[in-house]
């Protein structure tokens, strides 16, 4: 037999052993797939029926293929219950050795079965869990940091927030803000209280951002005198922060150093941006006069976000954007022009106009050359003096005041 | 009573049904929206739990649908919704559903309000 025969011959038996391997993984998983999708529903129904108390019993589950799909059901009914359904789930969960699985899981050295292992102890895990949570809050991987960081809080054990919160703001960066502040905030209200007792210790300039941020979210209003304090800050990013939070708590206390931050030229523009805006959600009409101020600032985010508030802050916010309408930006005018529309007020701002209102009769003008042109093309199509303004408007030859006929 | 749930989620119908074939109603199922409109006006249930996100056609437009339909006017509208918001909750309202119901949710309220919303319903139809 010669040489290149025999290679033939082992090149064909490898290509043959390869496609058996192949045609034997897919036959594999066709018939796993096949089992699941078999025994998938039944242990879903019974999980269902024991989980609203129709039997005392779950499936049996002998194989490691059949206690996968159990944990799975459990897993999953669990997440959509609440009250006594929920705690039978999370009793016999525990019972059935599934929490302390997930717990080794925890020392996996698959990264997804870390993370996967983390996500079960937060769905269904105890206090008996945070000891291993914890350890995880020092895994070398970010992913299953944060996910032992979420399970600690969905969990709810006392005393874990300083950990959480270290964890967390050693992610930033990696993983949003957003994401950290939704982690804490799942702790519930009574975290407030918590972060708050946090706030007044020397902490990490990243954890003190990220703690107001969740005051701010939490609409901690107990929080305010803290969150105040960090608008003296020498760090701008946490006073930009800060003027978030206060703006979401709403607090009156509030706008007048906010208004101050707003005018100083001492901060950053994104200061004073998220300063002003913040005067527009807190809706004291006493920093009227200081925010017109920042109209005429040279900066557009900081006037934009001035403009956008004082329309929200009555007929003394509002008059003073129209005196200055023609010195902003369109895109500016389209802003709040689209804010003032959300709120319901632009079809009364055009009646007003058509009426002779000199002021708003700029302010609808402005808005019309800034593109916004919706309002007035629904309120066009009436017979009314406030339709024929408007169609008049569009057309850019505004007519002089209507005077209204009596009926 | 029948009642028709309409959700997307598998696990969340099997649990709505368990709870409700163990109170002695009869259960259908629909998978979106579009099936919902369809079996409503088809079997014309006393009540419907209905889910706000789904394929095809959402819980919303349900509602105004079987609202604007005489036929199934009277079905009594249960919103079962993953959003707590109070835009969620207040359009529900608007759109013509009954009650209002958040995920995760407990299968003993909603068996209870299921049972009152049916009670309603047939009173007002009765009346």
């Amino acid at each position: 037999m010669s040489l290149l025969t025999i290679a033939l011959i082992v090149v064909s038996g490898l290509l043959a052993a390869n496609l058996m391997l192949a045609a034997f993984v897919r036959i594999a998983l066709a018939y796993r797939n096949l089992r699941e999708a078999r025994v998938r529903p039944r242990m879903r129904a019974t999980v269902a029926n024991f989980a609203v108390e129709v039997s005392d019993e779950l499936p049996s589950a002998y194989t490691s293929f059949e206690r996968r799909l159990l944990r799975e059901a459990m897993l999953e009914a669990a997440h959509e219950l609440s009250g006594g359904a929920r705690e039978r789930l999370v009793r016999r969960f525990s019972e059935r050795g599934f929490v302390a699985q997930a717990e080794r899981g925890l020392r996996s050295p698959l990264l997804l079965h870390r993370v996967r292992a983390a996500e079960i102890v937060g769905e269904l895990g105890g206090l008996s869990s945070v000891p291993p949570l914890r350890r995880g809050l020092r895994d070398r991987e970010p992913l299953v940091r944060f996910a032992c960081a979420h399970a600690l809080t969905r969990i709810g054990a006392e005393g874990i927030m300083s950990d959480v919160l270290a964890a967390l703001a050693e992610e930033e960066g990696a993983i949003s803000q957003g994401a950290l502040a939704e982690v804490l905030l799942d702790s519930g209200p009574d975290a407030a209280e918590e972060l708050q007792a946090l706030l007044l210790q020397p902490l990490d300039p990243k954890q003190r951002r990220l703690v107001v941020v969740v005051l701010g979210e939490l609409r901690a209003f107990e929080a305010v005198d803290e969150v105040l304090r960090c608008l003296d800050d020498p760090d701008d990013e946490l006073c930009a922060r800060a003027c978030h939070a206060l703006g979401k708590i709403g607090d009156p206390a509030a706008a007048e150093p906010l208004a101050a931050i707003a005018v100083s030229g001492a901060r950053p523009w994104f200061v004073r941006t998220a300063a002003a805006g913040a005067c527009g959600q807190i809706g004291d009409p006493r920093i009227v006069e200081a925010l017109v101020d920042v109209l005429d600032s040279e900066e557009w985010y900081p006037r934009n976000a001035a403009a956008g508030s004082l329309v929200k802050l009555g007929e003394d916010g509002l008059e003073a954007v129209c005196e200055r309408v023609d010195a902003l930006e369109p895109e500016s005018v389209a802003h709040f022009w689209g804010l003032l529309d959300t709120a319901n007020r632009t079809e009364a701002i055009i009646e007003r106009a058509a009426v002779g209102e000199r002021g708003l009769r700029r302010l609808v003008a402005a808005a019309r050359r800034a593109g916004s042109t919706a309002r007035l093309e629904e309120l066009a199509q009436h017979h009314t003096i406030a339709g024929r303004y408007a169609a008049a408007t569009l057309s850019h030859a505004a007519p002089e005041a209507a005077t209204p006929v009596a009926a | 009573m029948k009642v028709l749930i309409a959700d997307d989620s598998e696990v969340v119908r099997r649990l709505v049904a368990a709870r409700l074939l163990a109170d002695g109603h009869e259960v259908i199922e629909a998978e979106d929206g579009q099936e919902a409109v369809e079996l409503a006006v088809r079997e014309l249930p006393q009540v419907l739990v209905l889910d706000r996100q789904m394929p095809r056609m959402d819980g919303f437009e349900v509602c105004t649908r079987l609202r604007q339909d005489p036929a199934t006017r009277g079905v009594g509208i249960l919103m079962l919704t993953d959003n707590r918001g109070e835009n969620t909750l207040l359009e529900s309202m608007e759109r013509g559903a009954d009650e209002f119901m958040t995920k995760p949710f407990s299968p003993r309220e909603l068996s209870v309000r299921v049972r009152l919303l049916g009670s309603r319903r047939a009173l007002a139809a009765a009346g």
